[in-house]
């Protein structure tokens, strides 16, 4: 048995009482397919970072479980099918579990917090450098502030430019 | 001096996940938003100073979240 986990995004219109039951419809087909489902995670209603099917929002669940390689093949074939899952992703957890060891493992169920998740409007990107290239090679000219670390950052960048 | 501007001065080369321990998670996108561009673009090593092993686990994981639609492919600019 692996763990693995599966991200889903929902459909933002389908009504709040449907979610619930797409999401119980989606544990028993994993358990269907042989898997123990370990956790449930719900996110909410989430601003996607691009539309997806013309839907600028989209509802994320995830939902971690230990199956066999072969029923993960199965519970995607699954998710294909629903109409109201616009996304999902199915990675790796653990390589392996004992059976065990999965037996005293309960189901957790996370509700989604009162205000959801918003992705920032502005992206602050930690170092927003390597962006504009030609910008820097403008204002490479010379006088750069040493104190600036971005500044730094960028000099090294257009210097590496020049050296490829 | 010497023409080298590179050696005046110091740079922090140690990797963020090496010296603080803290692990990798597509679905952890504050985090990840730390080393992707405005325009959504992954930084490179040699900017951001991770080492090559995490510098690929970061990859892996924004690539994983741009699946999810977590973080953007690209951001369009007008």
């Amino acid at each position: 048995m692996r763990v693995y986990e599966t991200g889903t995004i929902f459909n933002p219109d389908i009504p709040e009482d449907k979610i619930g039951e797409l999401i119980s419809k989606i544990e028993g087909e994993i358990e269907k397919a042989g898997g123990k489902i370990v956790e449930i995670d719900q996110w909410g209603m989430r601003k996607l970072a691009f539309s997806i099917a013309k839907h600028p929002r989209g509802y994320y669940t995830f939902f971690k479980f230990a199956a066999s390689p072969s029923a993960v093949a199965k519970i995607e074939y699954m998710l294909r099918v629903f109409e109201d899952v616009i996304r999902f992703m199915t990675i790796k957890r653990e390589e392996e579990i004992e059976e065990k060891e999965l037996a005293s493992i309960s189901k957790v169920l996370k509700k989604p917090d009162s205000a959801p998740e918003e992705p920032e409007e502005v992206i602050t990107g930690g170092a927003a450098v390597a962006e504009d290239m030609d910008a820097e090679e403008n204002d490479r000219g010379g006088d750069h502030s040493p104190d600036s670390s971005i500044g730094e950052e960028q000099s090294e960048l257009a210097k590496d430019e020049e050296n490829e | 001096m010497t023409p080298n501007k590179r050696k005046s001065y110091q740079r922090r080369k140690v990797c963020r996940f090496c010296a603080e321990k803290t692990s990798l998670d597509y679905k952890d996108v504050k985090l990840l938003r730390n080393f992707i561009t405005e325009r959504g673009k992954i930084i490179p090593r040699r900017i951001s100073g991770n080492c090559a092993l995490h510098q690929r686990a970061l990859n892996t994981e924004i690539k994983r979240a741009r699946i999810l639609a977590l973080l953007p492919f690209s951001v369009q600019h007008r």
